[in-house]
């Protein structure tokens, strides 16, 4: 059975349709404002004509293309493709800035394929027994892990705590605009019918990054050179023997919380990549080198959302659950085709699942040699003065804005936000917390109201349940921990001034 | 008092009253659950850290050092004129629909980004050719290609 679904992607249609579907997911994953999951949605009705196995082949090669993609412009442009790739910019633009943008892509490529594989051989050989913890995790759970997630805000803390408890905060309330889906209340809709669907999270993270590079631009000006950045070089990978086994935990470690992030319902690589970035940083012996340009930041970001991948197919697969709207749709491609995912599957159709997993390993090696053979491309995108490329970028984003819903309110927003974002980079509020704020705030939310139906209002119940008693007790710890830090650096700031 | 401190004040200062509006609209917000928590319990808790975290910033920049620089560091034309252009062009993308206005866009954008020491001829129609031809190939490819709706406006 194994063999046999092996062979059945061994020819050359299958792989003519990975290598278009890692190409174009590649393409929309790179150019802000259009992500892997309007890739996928656009694609769905292509891929019914084909056999289950073309199909849905295809549909995962896109979802791997897509996430790697987005860390193409983060780097050379500081705008993250996708959601997924916002930690990228973190260090990846900085990199780039220092005429280290080979490298930053080099590194940022490779542990993009290692997370895929990883998440593949979890995918393969851990996935059931995963699936059925998953499958354990309730409203309380949940609750307590995406509260957990929060958390990781204290990390991103630089001189001024409260400008990232700030920034947190803004995003989460951002995320709580519109009808709660839980009890129907409208919330801060202010008559404007628009806003009772909230605002969308990626026209506010376009706005963010890409509309607030635009104005930043413009109030800085362009030098008279057209903004070139300095040249780049890169040999092999892009890392040598001695940074990747020094990256080694950090590779590991932010596998790991690609993969559990991406299992979970609701949360993928656009919560993995910045909850990987901040524990790297948290953990590192050096983390005020985070934000100026360290590989450790790079690695983090693209081993986890990658890794989200595999981690998303896994109840997928086993449980017939979409861990993200990527897979939520690769499910409805699945249901087209008359498959219904489930425990069932690898009984019923094993040879077709042995063969997506073929599929998504090759597509995974496929991504790795489409993006190493075109840096030589990407990079030239930075010979394109900046006043032209960076017109030419919005003009896109406004495509992604607008193509996702066809709403102008969309559109809007990513302006308001822009304008949001402008002052925030201009005063030093790290926008990290916000992105965090704006993925988890609702989940927080929607959780915490489940679970207080099911402990019938009693908050402390959630103590009882072993899982979220761990989560909320580490979470109590970090904040606890993080507000000692703070007093303990205010107070030594404080004897220095007086000695001086 | 410096350019830099006075603005981080006028921030803080917008940050604190919105957050004030917030709690004050979050408190008209009908629960809609009988059992459980409302729909109004995290906007409230999360309008209330915003005030507080605001008073915080607004307490810690009155007792940060005053630099006195009055320069400002940035172009203020330069801002107004991209906000405003972006405004417009968004104005005008349901009247004259994607391919026209990008254009429009494209070209005044990079008028205003254009470095004084490269104003020449040549730019300027290399920039006509480049709003011309980029919003049209966009165009063809995804809403040929991928079938997606872009505003067709007028045309």
């Amino acid at each position: 059975m194994i063999i046999d679904g092996i062979v059945s992607v061994l020819n050359p249609t299958t792989f003519a349709i990975i290598l278009i579907g890692v190409v174009v997911g590649i393409i929309f994953g790179s150019i802000p404002g259009l992500t892997s999951t309007m890739c996928v949605a656009l694609c769905l009705p292509i891929t019914f004509g084909m056999s289950p196995l073309n199909g849905i082949t295809m549909l995962i090669a896109i979802y791997v293309g897509g996430t790697s993609g987005g860390l193409i412009s983060a780097i050379l442009l500081k705008i993250p493709g996708t959601p997924s790739s916002v930690a990228t910019t973190f260090d990846g633009g900085p990199m780039a800035e220092k005429g280290e943008g080979g490298k930053a892509l080099g590194i940022g490529i490779f542990y993009s394929f290692l997370g895929t594989i990883l998440s593949i051989l979890a995918l393969v050989f851990i996935a059931p027994p995963l699936a059925q913890v998953a499958l354990k995790f309730g409203p309380i759970e949940m609750f307590s892990i995406c509260l957990f997630a929060l958390t990781m805000i204290s990390a991103m803390i630089s001189d001024n705590p409260f400008k990232a408890l700030m920034s947190g905060v803004m995003g989460i309330m951002v995320s709580l605009f519109g009808i709660s889906s839980i009890t129907g209340s409208a919330r801060f809709t202010f008559g404007f019918s628009e806003l009772e669907n909230g605002f969308a999270q990626l026209p506010v993270m376009i706005g963010l990054f890409a509309v607030a590079e635009i104005l930043n631009t413009a109030a800085e000006g362009i030098p008279a050179d057209g903004g070139h950045i300095l040249a780049y070089k890169l040999k092999g990978f892009g890392i040598t023997m001695v940074e990747f086994k020094d990256q080694f935990v950090n590779f590991i470690r932010s596998a790991l919380i690609g993969i559990g992030i991406g299992i979970l319902p609701g949360i993928g690589g656009a919560t993995s990549n910045i909850v990987a970035y901040s524990v790297a940083k948290q953990q590192s012996d050096h983390p005020e080198k985070f934000g100026t340009g360290c590989i450790d930041g790079v690695i983090a970001s693209e081993t986890s959302n990658n890794a989200s991948i595999g981690g998303a197919l896994i109840p997928l697969l086993t449980l017939g659950i979409p861990g993200d709207t990527v897979t939520a749709m690769i499910l409805g491609g699945l249901m087209l085709h008359g498959i219904t995912p489930g425990p069932l599957l690898f009984q019923t159709s094993g040879d077709l699942v042995w063969g997506l997993f073929a599929g998504f390993l090759i597509s995974t090696i496929v991504m790795l040699i489409v993006e190493y053979g075109g840096i030589r491309l990407f990079v030239k995108v930075l010979d394109v003065p900046k006043y032209i490329l960076l017109a030419f970028v919005l003009v896109l984003c406004i495509v992604g804005t607008y193509g996702t819903n066809h709403a102008m309110f969309d559109v809007w927003t990513s302006l308001i936000f822009g304008f949001i974002g402008f002052f925030m980079s201009k005063y030093k509020y790290p926008q990290a917390p916000m992105i965090l704020g704006l993925v988890l705030g609702k989940e927080v939310e929607q959780n915490l109201l489940r679970g207080m139906q099911y402990t019938d209002n009693n908050f402390w119940a959630f103590f009882t349940y072993p899982i979220a008693a761990v989560f909320l007790v580490i979470s109590a710890g970090v904040i606890i921990w993080s507000f000692y830090k703070a007093i303990k650096k205010k107070i030594a700031k404080n004897k220095a001034r007086a000695a001086a | 008092m410096g350019t830099r401190k006075r603005t981080e004040l006028i921030i803080d200062i917008v940050l604190l009253v919105t957050g004030i509006g917030l709690f004050i609209s979050s408190r008209t917000i009908d629960p809609g659950s009988a059992i459980g928590l409302g729909g109004d319990f995290m906007p409230k808790v999360i309008a209330v850290l915003w005030i507080l975290i605001s008073i915080g910033l607004l307490v810690n920049e009155m007792s940060t050092p005053d630099d006195h620089n009055k320069e400002l560091t940035a172009s203020v034309k330069g801002f107004v004129a991209t906000f405003v252009l972006l405004f417009a062009y968004i104005m005008l993308l349901d009247v004259l629909g994607f391919v026209i206005s990008s254009a429009l866009y494209m070209f005044i954008q990079m008028c205003i980004f254009l470095p004084k020491e490269l104003k020449s001829k040549r730019n300027y129609i290399l920039f006509l050719v480049l709003a011309v031809v980029s919003p049209v190939l966009i165009n063809i490819l995804f809403v040929e290609v991928f079938s997606l709706i872009l505003p067709t406006g007028i045309l």
